[in-house]
């Protein structure tokens, strides 16, 4: 393991990057970031739509996306304490995939709505995209989420936390965007207590500036806006 | 696992997503319940066991349901491990192209299909069925260049890819139809073509997909185009 080279290929301000970024980092993988300039910065609205990042290499063999990369790091290597990203028992596996594709399929699918639209149809984004917050709410309150086991892994992070959590730096950003709030600490607790703990953790490390984040998501809603 | 597992599969006849489960509980020899499903008037059991999408298919094992297909069959892989009815390679590389090719199906068969069937104009329809030939033609890439050129997906017997991709043959026919064409005259796919008459034939897929007989699907479709143009 000592000769392994692990790299990943990605945009600084991706969130997709940043979920293969969260799983090496949460299973203390060290890997090289190869980051690809200017990906998005002044590209057409295809472009963004069908970008071609992440991409692991691991000893030169590639894989892309961001949702096999993370089972991939799983599989590949051992979990520290034995935390794993996903669980061990299959039920509780389908469980973690069914919310993980729910993050992707419904808040995500939301929330680009919110980025890429206008009027009507980003108000109908905004209202699907807090409905999506209130079950994934529930789903914490159900697991009993607490300070101590914050994340949808429990007290550590899970694949729902690699695949949720790099989308959430972009809520302030959406909220400026669509002209409302998310209101986590008044409405959604656990979703707050998980929200701020993502910050705190072993995966902070990753996390880009975010007032850099913030300037090039408007950019690029911008950029977005004019086509 | 033990002789008093109670397994339920909650499905119609129309979905090409509920046949995978059943191929997959077939070919690890699982014994189950199949419950055929009213779509336009809903079960309590469906809406309890899928209330975030209400869709089909939805496996319950032992009293706890597992949703969206692709999910299921990982499930079913892991809940019923077998070391000669493995749906999934050994080697985690092998098993995440696998399950890319997978995910691919998922993204662009279905919605090419669909745009066969559903458009309202020659215009998008022949684009859907132009989409649909070049998705057969990659998978036929595939299938040679990282697939070891079959008979299946999975090598000698049928895996993860062979099952998620099997039970649309179904409806080739019904492409055929109101595409107005012959798949495996418009598309050159030696490899995949070879692969549709060998995954037919494997008893589980063959016992499967005989819930949705290609000509009743035909019908099907046509009496409801009927219906759909009587109403306009």
């Amino acid at each position: 393991m000592a000769s392994e080279q692990v790299k990943v290929v990605t945009f600084w301000a991706s969130p997709y990057g940043l979920r293969a970024e969260f799983a090496l980092t949460a299973k203390g993988v060290p890997y090289q970031r190869l980051l690809e300039v200017d990906h998005w910065h002044n590209k057409s609205k295809i472009l963004v739509e069908s970008n071609p990042i992440p991409v692991l290499l691991h000893n030169g063999k590639p894989l892309p996306e961001s949702l096999l990369i993370i089972e991939y790091v799983d599989e590949v290597w051992p979990s520290p304490d034995g935390k794993h990203l996903l669980p061990p028992d299959p039920y509780d596996r389908a469980m973690a995939r069914f919310w993980f594709d729910f993050a992707e399929k419904k808040l995500n699918k939301a929330l680009k709505s919110i980025l890429f639209k206008k009027g009507d149809v980003q108000n109908a984004a905004v209202e699907e995209a807090l409905r999506c917050i209130s079950t994934l709410e529930g789903v914490l309150e159900k697991a009993s989420s607490s300070k101590d086991a914050p994340f949808f892994g429990g007290d550590h992070i899970g694949m729902v936390d690699c695949v949720l959590g790099p989308f959430s730096l972009w809520f302030p950003a959406y909220e400026i965007i669509g002209d409302f709030k998310f209101e986590l600490q008044e409405k959604y607790p656990h979703m707050h207590t998980w929200y701020q703990a993502l910050r705190t953790s072993s995966v902070a490390a990753c996390i880009p500036d975010s007032d850099k984040l913030l300037e090039f998501i408007l950019g690029l809603r911008k950029v977005l806006c004019r086509e | 696992m033990p002789s008093s597992d109670q397994v339920q599969v909650l499905n119609t006849w129309l979905s090409m997503f509920g046949l995978r489960v059943v191929i997959a509980l077939k070919a690890k020899g699982v014994h189950y319940e199949y419950l055929e499903q009213d779509l336009q008037n809903k079960s309590q059991l469906l809406l309890e066991s899928n209330p975030i999408h209400k869709k089909i298919p939805v496996l319950i094992h032992n009293g706890k349901p597992v949703c969206e297909s692709l999910i299921i069959l990982k499930y079913i892989d892991e809940a019923w491990p077998s070391a000669d009815a493995s749906f999934l390679p050994k080697d985690p590389y092998d098993r995440a192209v696998t399950l890319f090719w997978a995910d691919y199906i998922d993204k662009k068969m279905y919605d090419a299909g669909s745009r066969i069937i559903r458009s309202p104009d020659a215009e998008q329809r022949d684009q859907g069925k132009k989409d649909f030939i070049e998705v057969l033609e990659t998978l036929d890439g595939a299938l040679g260049d990282v697939f070891g050129g079959g008979p299946f997906f999975g090598g000698q017997s049928i895996g993860f890819v062979d099952i998620a991709l099997a039970p649309f043959l179904c409806w080739f026919e019904v492409y055929e139809a109101l595409g107005e064409f012959k798949v495996w005259e418009a598309a050159k796919c030696p490899l995949l073509s070879k692969w549709a008459e060998a995954v037919w034939e494997v008893p589980c897929v063959k016992e499967a997909l005989s819930i949705a007989p290609p000509h009743k699907l035909v019908e099907f479709v046509q009496a409801m185009r009927k219906k759909m143009q009587a109403g306009s």
